[in-house]
């Protein structure tokens, strides 16, 4: 009944219809997105956005510069530096990114601390961690541009561990150089 | 004359509609960053535009639930409903397909009803399959109101 109505309607004003339905459609979208960055700046628990470097704001600002203050341009630590770690467990490997990344694959040894629930798990991290007090710890996260890695080796930095070092190329970086990956319970 | 049988259906399938999507959208806005990283779970879209979607998504389905309920821009937010649950019914089965351990990010933080990846495709399914049924007879009816019951105007055109 309802399909036969509709062929009574009319192609032209269909499509009108659908195409006005659309144009509210867009404009919601835009709308919400906008009220929702414009609530986000002003509650509490905000997300902070992972702006990307040619705008970055304050929070991949402060973190980069805490790192700085130990980590010279020159000796950024590449992915080879990371997998020669690996092999001889001589520091600490950190994955900054959110668990569920994880549990999905990440670099041999390497223990999860997400920036998103740093508290709960650096507690349950606690024995682990301060066996490498005054050891090297290495973060990372998704590439380049990420922030997440930053933002956690800065936490560690002020928590006072001496050397805490930032992978940028992340897992991005290990992934296309086709080093050996591992999975949570493999 | 519709009966009183069809407006009831379409009065009900209104309210399961927006109740859902009401649901969701509270549960959501609690925790955007648990949503932004549900999102980015699935590997679709660049991180930047996951937080994006946290944010607005949300708001997209609170303002969805409110019109289809009251009948303001109903038909318009039918549409944006069944966009919504089509990009959910994609990232379901793209999860699936290449077996990511997600949860389905649907109603937020709150796990008491969050579904397995294939109950949720089928709660999408059935979600989209009533939101087409419920958009036809909108465009059918083309003052955008689904109830009859709501304009005298279109009261009289049923008759």
């Amino acid at each position: 009944v309802v399909l036969g109505d509709i062929k009574c309607l009319g192609k032209k004003m269909m499509t009108r219809t659908v195409l006005y339905d659309l144009g509210i459609v867009v404009s919601l979208f835009a709308i919400s997105i906008s009220l929702g960055v414009v609530i986000n700046s002003i509650r509490s628990n905000s997300l902070s956005l992972a702006i990307p470097k040619a705008n970055s704001q304050a929070p991949v600002r402060e973190a980069s510069g805490v790192v700085k203050l130990r980590l010279s341009p020159a000796r950024k630590i590449t992915a080879d530096d990371v997998r020669e770690i690996t092999a001889d467990r001589s520091a600490l490997i950190l994955d900054a990114r959110p668990q569920v990344f994880y549990v999905l694959a990440h670099i041999p040894s390497a223990l999860s601390l997400p920036r998103d629930d740093f508290e709960k798990q650096y507690a349950a991290l606690n024995s682990t961690m301060s066996r490498f007090s005054n050891k090297p710890i290495i973060v990372y996260c998704d590439g380049d541009g990420c922030p997440d890695s930053e933002m956690v080796a800065g936490k560690l930095l002020q928590m006072g561990y001496r050397s805490v070092y930032v992978f940028p190329g992340g897992w991005e970086e290990w992934e296309q150089s086709g080093f050996p990956e591992e999975k949570e319970g493999s | 004359v519709r009966s009183h049988a069809y407006r009831g259906t379409v009065i009900l399938v209104r309210m399961l509609l927006s109740g859902v999507f009401m649901v969701a959208g509270v549960t959501k806005i609690i925790n955007p960053r648990r949503i932004a990283d549900d999102i980015a779970a699935y590997h679709i879209l660049p991180r930047y535009f996951t937080e994006l979607l946290a944010l607005g998504l949300p708001i997209v389905e609170i303002v969805c639930s409110i019109a289809i309920i009251s009948g303001v821009l109903m038909r318009s937010a039918i549409l944006a409903v069944i966009m919504a649950l089509t990009a959910f019914i994609g990232a379901t089965g793209y999860a699936l397909v290449h077996h990511l351990p997600i949860s389905c990010g649907c109603f937020g933080s709150s796990p008491w009803l969050e579904a397995g990846p294939w109950s949720a495709l089928g709660r999408d399914v059935a979600l989209l399959g009533f939101a087409v049924t419920a958009y036809m007879i909108s465009l059918r009816n083309t003052g955008g109101l689904l109830d009859p019951l709501k304009s005298k105007a279109q009261k009289k055109k049923f008759k």
